[in-house]
């Protein structure tokens, strides 16, 4: 009876060294894939890994809603602004873009407007294992490339966890919006500059024109300089939305 | 039999505790990095942003100009 029972006293210290082992396992494990995750981003992150020339394009291809937009939108402008037409109604029917924008001469006046419209709570949702979902405030032109990928409108819902405190999820809370505003950004941006590059293409165009049928040459430097400051913009705003994109890779992911 | 239950329930409860307040104060520190790295990669973020927003606005400003320039052309 004696052994039974100092065998059953054993066996008790046993599971409990055996469950505390296994949860600290599973830490560690947690740790690991957080640090390789760090650290993965981390090397996306170093801007020497990009090459600034390429930095826009090369950023449209990590995003997994973009697609082809620089090409699309070019192709659709070049030598025509669609002028007359679409007015404001942003989609063109490409569901690949991560923004809704659609500029040209017309509803580019109005740009504030349609910027500036009225936020969205979604319910954000990661691919990453684990991760909970996020409430965040999104444009209503990216609400389309949200729900493309798996989120919805609303509140996530309420769920009480052991793992995080409070504190913790409202600081994450915080954070993903922030992730969310400059992902706004970004996406306004790139659509100002895509509009940008074809407008740029169609006033070179109309400068050879203009050269060919004798305009005033102080007319067409004029109009050259105007043109030359636009490319200097444009080329600074690639280079910033480069370092902006590499900044937001896997974030919302 | 209750004597050997008494003499070792202490033991595992006060295995059980360690063990339980060990995970704790791991998760604890976790947060807290991952909070001030959340914190830095923010603020970062925030800087971005604005240079952003000031170079979208130029990049707005000289396709107005353009605009003005080629009005009469098209």
């Amino acid at each position: 009876m004696k052994k039974h029972l100092t065998l059953f006293g054993l066996a008790v210290l046993l599971i409990t060294a055996v469950v505390f082992t296994a949860f600290t396992q599973q830490e560690k494990n947690q740790n690991n894939q957080k640090e390789k995750q760090q650290k993965k981003e981390k090397k996306q992150d170093k801007p020497g890994n990009n090459n600034n020339n390429n930095q826009g394009k090369d950023n449209k291809e990590q995003h997994p809603n973009q697609g082809n937009n620089n090409n699309s939108n070019n192709d659709k402008n070049n030598g025509n602004d669609n002028k007359g037409k679409n007015d404001n109604s942003m989609n063109n029917g490409n569901d690949d873009k991560d923004y809704d924008y659609n500029w040209n001469r017309e509803n580019f006046k109005d740009r504030h407007k349609i910027k500036n419209q009225d936020k969205v709570t979604i319910c954000h949702k990661f691919n990453r294992n684990n991760e909970p979902a996020v409430t965040i405030r999104v444009s209503s032109n990216a609400l389309k490339a949200h729900l493309n990928h798996g989120d919805v409108r609303g509140d996530c819902p309420v769920v009480k966890s052991d793992r995080y405190s409070d504190n913790y999820l409202r600081e994450r809370n915080n954070y993903y919006n922030n992730v969310q505003e400059s992902q706004d950004q970004v996406s306004y941006s790139r659509s100002i500059l895509d509009y940008a590059l074809a407008r740029l293409t169609n006033s070179r165009t109309q400068l050879v024109t203009l050269q060919n049928n004798n305009m005033p040459q102080a007319d067409i430097e004029r109009k050259q300089a105007t043109v030359l400051e636009l490319e200097q913009n444009v080329s600074l705003l690639e280079t910033l939305l480069g370092i902006a994109a590499n900044m937001l890779v896997n974030k919302l992911q | 039999m209750i004597y050997y239950i008494k003499k070792m329930a202490p033991l595992a409860l006060a295995a059980l505790i360690m063990a339980s307040s060990c995970s704790e104060s791991k998760t604890n520190t976790e947060e807290k990095t991952e909070i001030t790295r959340m914190d830095s990669t923010a603020k970062a973020l925030k800087e971005n942003k604005q240079k952003l927003e000031d170079q979208t606005k130029k990049v707005e400003e000289s396709l107005e100009k353009l605009d003005k320039e080629f009005e009469t052309i098209n």
